[in-house]
């Protein structure tokens, strides 16, 4: 199927046009192959505009949310009108908006996300104490407040008499810096 | 992957696309129709209709209220599908529109007197032209949040500036066989300061109401 995308840019434009037009009457054996030739089209798109950035884990459940989107908001597309544009335009809607939404939260998607690799890392190159040994007094109070006494932000920025914001940024900056040391 | 395709395609059923442009607008007719109608039977038409129906100002700002109305709800149907569409050639005409009906009404304005006409005009019970435009123009929302709420725009703001500017228009049009107050300062500050809280304030709850 993936190989259909080589052809020319009218010939994939016409197969998903009439793939589209059979999936109305509900076929659902053409809906699968519409399904399977844009879900190949977007993982490419997603890679044109994404880049080298779009970690696989990432583009995994974007790659799902679209294939999803595209399921559920069928009906907006307009058969007098190319096809392409509109996978892109739903696709890049939902790139944007995942991003939008994944950048509000970044800090715990990070730590957590950190905490799972530096377990698995550090079993081979460095102990937790040797990471923590980098670390200045107040970083480590910060690590040891929230991910090890599993204090909330608020309550561990009470503790340390910081506000909230300057706690984030302090771990958000210890964050980089084990990150740093890891990969080393 | 596969299994989600083969899930998603397990649940579909036979299904239409959504309302060509011209049945679009034959709905949105229909309904300003029925808007128009139940206006015309509750509300009172002015005291000065037939001298006021035979000036040009007069008609000049209805036609425009019309286009304004008329071209946001065009700006509104192409702002609810995912792809973009060029649209200059009804934003520009739309921006025009307006900024004229804005020259017609401030031309009226009693330089003479400014102070006066405003303060006048600062009083409160005359806001009831306001709340009627917020009522028509909710009435006439109702049709097109239903309609918005099955597409995909990939700028709900937008989409709902451009409803709430259609809806909004209604409303001050038919302010116009209503009230009989036509100085400058009544306009500005009771129809058109409402029209544009309820045109951003329509943007802003799209952003809430359109999320796909």
């Amino acid at each position: 199927m993936t190989n259909d995308l080589n052809f020319k840019r009218e010939h994939v434009e016409a197969k998903l046009k009439s793939l589209f037009i059979l999936t109305m009457n509900g076929d659902q054996q053409a809906y699968e192959s519409f399904l399977t030739f844009t879900s190949a089209l977007v993982k490419r798109y997603l890679y044109f505009i994404g880049g080298i950035n779009l970690a696989q884990e990432n583009a995994d459940d974007l790659h799902q949310e679209i294939l999803m989107s595209i399921h559920m908001k069928k009906q907006t597309y307009r058969t007098d009108r190319p096809i392409l544009p509109w996978i892109y335009a739903v696709t890049k809607y939902r790139y944007i908006d995942y991003y939008r939404h994944k950048k509000r939260q970044p800090l715990m998607v990070e730590f957590d996300e950190l905490a799972k690799h530096t377990k698995e890392e550090t079993e081979i190159n460095l102990s937790f104490e040797d990471i923590l040994e980098f670390l200045t007094p107040k970083q480590k109070n910060m690590l040891m407040l929230v991910k090890v006494e599993g204090l909330s932000y608020q309550q561990a920025a009470e503790t340390m008499n910081i506000s909230v914001p300057s706690l984030k940024t302090g771990i958000h900056r210890l964050v980089k810096a084990i990150q740093k040391k890891v990969r080393k | 992957m596969t299994d989600q395709i083969k899930e998603l395609a397990q649940t579909l059923k036979p299904f239409h696309t959504m309302d060509t442009f011209k049945v679009f607008i034959g709905k949105w007719f229909f309904m300003s129709g029925i808007i128009v109608f139940i206006a015309n039977r509750t509300l009172p038409v002015r005291d000065d209709f037939s001298f006021k129906a035979v000036e040009w100002g007069f008609e000049t700002e209805n036609v425009l209220w019309i286009l304004i109305s008329f071209l946001g709800a065009i700006l509104f149907y192409f702002s609810t599908f995912p792809e973009k569409s060029n649209t200059k050639i009804f934003k520009i005409p739309t921006y025009f529109a307006m900024a004229g009906l804005f020259l017609v009404v401030f031309s009226r304005f009693d330089f003479q007197n400014p102070v006066q006409e405003i303060h006048t005009e600062m009083d409160v019970w005359r806001g009831g032209c306001g709340l009627f435009i917020l009522i028509i123009a909710y009435m006439q929302s109702l049709f097109l949040v239903f309609w918005a709420r099955k597409t995909a725009p990939s700028n709900p703001y937008a989409t709902g500036l451009w409803a709430a500017l259609s809806c909004s228009a209604v409303g001050c049009l038919l302010m116009q066989f209503v009230c009989a107050r036509d100085s400058s300062a009544h306009i500005i500050i009771w129809h058109f300061v409402p029209m544009t809280i309820i045109t951003f304030g329509g943007g802003l709850a799209a952003r809430k109401i359109l999320r796909w």
